[in-house]
């Protein structure tokens, strides 16, 4: 499954919700993340964020969905941005939710 | 004033207020904020942390207090560390306000040479008075 195509036919109000397997201070970690899709203010183009599903660590917008991850950036309390890049051979499941108009689709990696 | 002593100074629970002017996206912008003293976890050190006053914008951790700034930081939610220099001579400096222990200290320089010479005026005034009495009371 090419998860491209996947994040960029999201609508204002879906989600998709996966796994992530990443390095944290030397140590492998999991996190459960949810990506959203809005409308932005003119509610003429949809933006995706990405935020951890219990919520306590913020979240960041997604710039663009790339063919081998999505690149997310958020920025301080001064305006300063920083990146990431969540790469999608990270998302650790065989399968992931997609919540789409509240209804729940599996979709097999 | 060294801001740098004045931000150590401070213990459990006080914070120091301001405004603090820096660009952002090309403009000159004014924003209050608020360093605040809280102790770690286990209760052995101070650490201080600096948020807007309106709190909506986040938070940083105060990595160091040195002569000319407060080095900041801090995590987005993977972990990856900002940073930011919160310099003295862009915070306004009539705007200081410190609060230990629930009272408030204005500390800005300005106010500090209004209250000397008022200080200076009214010390003369009570010598001024002090020599009336004495020259008013009889001799016996």
């Amino acid at each position: 499954m090419k998860l491209k195509p996947l994040f960029d036919s999201l609508k204002d109000g879906d989600s998709i919700a996966f796994t992530y397997q990443f390095e944290e201070f030397g140590q492998i970690k999991e996190r459960d993340l949810i990506v959203e899709a809005h409308g932005n203010y003119k509610r003429d183009e949809v933006i995706l964020s990405v935020e951890s599903k219990i919520g306590l660590f913020g979240s960041m917008n997604v710039d663009k969905v790339t063919p081998t991850g999505l690149k997310a950036y958020s920025y301080n309390m001064m305006s300063v941005r920083n990146t990431y890049d969540f790469i999608f051979k990270n998302i650790i499941q065989e399968s992931i939710i997609v919540n789409r108009a509240g209804v729940l689709e599996e979709t097999s990696l | 004033m060294q801001l740098r002593s004045l931000f150590n100074s401070l213990k459990d629970g006080d914070s120091i207020s301001f405004t603090y002017r820096f660009k952002e996206y090309g403009q000159l912008k004014e924003r209050d904020l608020i360093v605040e003293a809280d102790t770690n976890y286990k209760g052995d050190r101070l650490i201080l942390s600096i948020k807007t006053k309106t709190g909506f914008l986040g938070s940083m951790n105060i990595d160091k207090v040195t002569p000319s700034r407060l080095k900041a930081y801090d995590y987005n939610m993977m972990s990856v560390r900002s940073t930011y220099d919160f310099i003295f001579k862009d915070m306004v400096m009539e705007s200081i306000v410190v609060n230990r222990k629930g009272v408030l200290e204005e500390t800005s320089s300005l106010d500090f040479k209004v209250l000397s010479e008022l200080k200076e005026y009214v010390d003369e005034y009570q010598s001024l008075l002090h020599q009336d009495t004495q020259a008013d009371v009889p001799e016996c």
